[in-house]
């Protein structure tokens, strides 16, 4: 059932009005804006979150969108003017800045790979989307040197690192392994868990679970 | 796939929100933590983006953050994706960096800053994956839709644990994959489970 919204008014402003941020350290390849051309004519044309812009026009959070959006001949865009009422230093603007491409959390690789199949995109639609898998680099460590070779060793580690983090999830002090498989194999996996739980005589598959780990862990310090 | 329209934007009460279910993408509480500084600094400039029904198709990390500061209201922008893939396409889309960033020109922006001001940034280096790759791994990226009819039930097994056994647990999964060349949790856990059951 629809929920209660109280709207507001988009604050709509020509392209004209808006300016590219020149110092911008995102670049895009004429593929990756060719995605982008067709994420937005997936919605009419029409952005479902604004571009980010200071009072002069300066577009500082969808500069690829802006280009896009000109070369699709469109008009107007939806905007946030950033420091409406109140003054950014450039720290607080390059902050907002990469925070409009940073993403909070990560991809559960198989839980993405089973959505996309249920999703039953045509190749067209399915050609529109990238997911990153991997996790953004920490700033600090980046100016520290760390991320120096960005497609060498120290990206692998932060994949890795990823990857580890991806099977599970988190959730206060307690945290879940998360099983994903095709659900006609569920029976011969609920009957192995039976097999365990008989065995170390405990109720739940994740008691079972962790009873065979200790025992695996027992018997490999050996 | 129809097109999605983009309805309205306005505020919603916090508690009509529902993360999706579906979501495929995990939230850490470290990034939870870093939003809510932020949106405390610089206030929310980017809307939660929900459909109709208060279902959240992107922004659940800064759901939660709300959520932590204690606020009662979200910004949303509120699209119309009725059918499980016009939903995917929107949650997909909002987490699909065009671009990546030139580590020259980045350094040129905070060369000079103090280091403590880089603190809760992040940065993409544009490490993507197509879908179709991500079907690919899978085996199945080029088949027509309809063949993939048969596949189109994926199970899930949700094992909860307190966080030292949690530990213990990953830590064996993640020597049975290194050692029996597993690629993921979920092979892991079956063969454990075929070495251990009854």
């Amino acid at each position: 059932m629809p929920i209660k919204i109280t709207e507001i008014e988009k604050d709509i402003r020509p392209l004209s009005s808006l300016k590219e941020w020149v110092d911008n350290p995102r670049f895009a390849t004429p593929e990756a804006l060719k995605r982008l051309f067709g994420q937005i004519g997936m919605t009419g044309d029409e952005l479902y979150k604004p571009l980010l812009a200071l009072s002069d026009g300066t577009v500082i959070g969808g500069n690829q969108r802006l280009r896009v959006m000109r070369e699709k001949g469109i008009k107007e865009a939806w905007v946030f003017q950033v420091d409406a009422g109140k003054e950014l230093s450039r720290t607080d603007i390059v902050s907002i800045a990469q925070d409009d491409n940073g993403r909070a959390g990560a991809y559960v690789e198989e839980s993405l790979r089973a959505q996309v199949i249920i999703a039953d995109w045509e190749k067209d639609v399915r050609d529109l989307l990238h997911a990153d898998t991997s996790l953004p680099v920490d700033m600090r460590a980046f100016l520290d040197g760390k991320a120096k070779d960005i497609a060498g060793d120290d990206r692998k580690a932060d994949t890795d690192s990823t990857k580890e983090k991806m099977d599970t999830y988190q959730n206060g002090d307690q945290k879940q392994v998360v099983l994903f498989f095709m659900e006609n194999e569920r029976e011969r996996i609920e009957m192995l868990f039976d097999g365990v739980k008989s065995r170390y005589e405990v109720d739940t598959n994740a008691e079972a679970l962790l009873a065979i780990c200790i025992d695996y862990a027992a018997a490999n310090a050996k | 796939m129809e097109k999605i329209k983009v309805l309205r934007t306005g505020y919603a009460d916090i508690s009509d929100l529902k993360p999706w279910g579906d979501n495929p993408r995990v939230v850490f509480d470290t990034d939870v933590e870093k939003l809510v500084r932020k949106i405390r600094k610089y206030g929310a400039y980017k809307p939660l983006v929900i459909d109709e029904d208060g279902l959240v198709l992107g922004g659940h990390a800064r759901l939660k953050a709300l959520g932590a500061i204690g606020e009662k209201t979200a910004w949303v922008s509120v699209v119309d994706a009725k059918t499980h893939a016009q939903r995917l396409f929107v949650a997909i889309s909002d987490n699909d960096a065009i671009g990546a960033t030139d580590p020259e020109k980045l350094m040129k922006l905070i060369g000079d800053m103090a280091p403590a001001d880089l603190d809760d940034m992040t940065v993409d280096f544009g490490a993507h994956k197509s879908v179709e790759d991500i079907l690919d791994e899978a085996g199945i990226g080029n088949e027509a839709p309809s063949d993939m009819a048969d596949v189109s039930t994926i199970g899930k097994m949700i094992l909860p644990f307190g966080n030292a056994d949690y530990e213990k647990v990953l830590a064996v999964l993640e020597d049975v994959r290194n050692k029996e060349g597993k690629a993921d949790h979920t092979e892991a856990v079956i063969w454990l489970l075929e070495q251990y059951a009854d």
